[in-house]
């Protein structure tokens, strides 16, 4: 076989492989971003999101009893800062690291719980899940601006129905930097 | 009646198809490059809003690329491995398996040197030799499968494959 030859074949498999995932993509839907609304978007979000987060919901507002979520933070944007995090900490709402279980082990906020997107792999539900109502406050963080790992964790929250979700986008150093105080160990 | 001078006769494909303990070597090795692409191609389409995140955390691509690259990568795996198995254009499929492990390896070396912490959904949920985070390991890990690559690129399918039935490759 002339290397001319493979070549045109190496270009053939790799455009059947093409063809195939761009028609599958076609009907499945793969969500990469969470909007400025806290639903699942299909375009992504502009740089401008990132950078300047809307503050959400005020953090004592009353928690909805009756399972409804309430037009604030129906309507507020999912990304908050350092600050808006801690006053919401502060009042008790549960934390999540969204992290590696390796960087959890080495050092996280005390008192969050570690969850990762790879514990939805296969379709699961993670155990952790049933202790959380689906609209309880979420607190989610991540190693920081450069890090998807809070984002990627809300996204799969988000499609199993929790509607209440906050992001770090400061993530784990913005929270230590205010004070937080940060404990070692695996998860409880 | 004189053969073709443009179909290789049956004493060139033997030539050019490893026999004996180099065909049983190809086999093996088509196999086994085969069968890790089955098991990864299947494991990202299993997953693909997992392995679209894991795309998402190099940092490379653009959105559209990333929803392209969730199905075109898993779908192109599993295209090389029916190739690989089957031993048909194997040298083909093995130069493909070795540019896409390639890919892999510099976006990998690509996060590392960024200092990026990201876990590998290079076998979907499933971790093979490697745990944690990327790192190191995984570049050796994918080291090691692009010298099969190589080696099923340059043997071909070897005495079991199509390639050699079909006198082709």
């Amino acid at each position: 076989m002339k290397p001319q030859g493979t070549l045109v074949r190496v270009l053939a498999l790799a455009g059947i492989g093409i063809v195939a995932g761009a028609v599958h993509s076609a009907f499945v839907p793969v969500t990469l971003r969470l909007s400025e609304n806290g639903t699942d978007a299909p375009t992504p979000l502009g740089p401008d999101d990132h950078a300047a987060p809307r503050p959400g919901p005020a953090p004592d507002a009353p928690r909805p009893s009756d399972g409804t979520i309430s037009p604030s933070s129906r309507s507020g944007s999912p990304f908050i800062t350092s600050a808006q995090a801690k006053e919401l900490i502060d009042a008790g709402e549960t934390l999540i690291d969204a992290r590696t279980i390796e960087q959890y082990r080495e050092g996280h906020i005390d008192g969050a719980f570690h969850l990762s997107s790879a514990d939805f792999s296969g379709g699961r539900t993670p155990e952790l899940l049933r202790f959380f109502a689906k609209d309880q406050p979420l607190v989610i963080y991540c190693d920081g601006a450069d890090c998807d790992a809070s984002e990627n964790l809300a996204i799969f929250l988000k499609q199993s129905g929790y509607r209440d979700l906050r992001v770090v986008k400061e993530g784990f150093p913005g929270l230590v930097a205010l004070g937080l105080p940060v404990a070692k160990g695996d998860p409880s | 009646m004189t053969a073709r001078s443009d179909v290789p006769s049956s004493a060139s494909t033997a030539a050019h198809a490893p026999s004996g303990a180099a065909g049983v070597a190809a086999l093996v090795c088509r196999l086994l490059l085969g069968g890790l692409f089955v098991v990864s191609g299947l494991a990202k389409l299993t997953d693909p809003q997992l392995f679209a995140h894991a795309i998402k955390a190099f940092k490379i691509l653009p959105d559209h690329l990333i929803v392209l690259s969730t199905f075109a990568v898993p779908w192109t795996e599993l295209v090389i491995a029916l190739f690989l198995i089957l031993g048909w254009w194997t040298r083909a499929a093995g130069w493909l398996a070795l540019l896409v492990l390639a890919a892999f390896t510099v976006g990998i070396a690509s996060v590392l040197a960024r200092g990026i912490h990201a876990e590998c959904a290079c076998f979907g949920a499933i971790k093979l030799l490697c745990t944690g985070p990327m790192g190191v390991c995984h570049l050796v890990r994918n080291a090691i499968l692009m010298a099969l690559a190589v080696c099923v690129g340059r043997m071909g399918g070897g005495s079991f494959g199509l390639d050699c039935c079909c006198r082709r490759d």
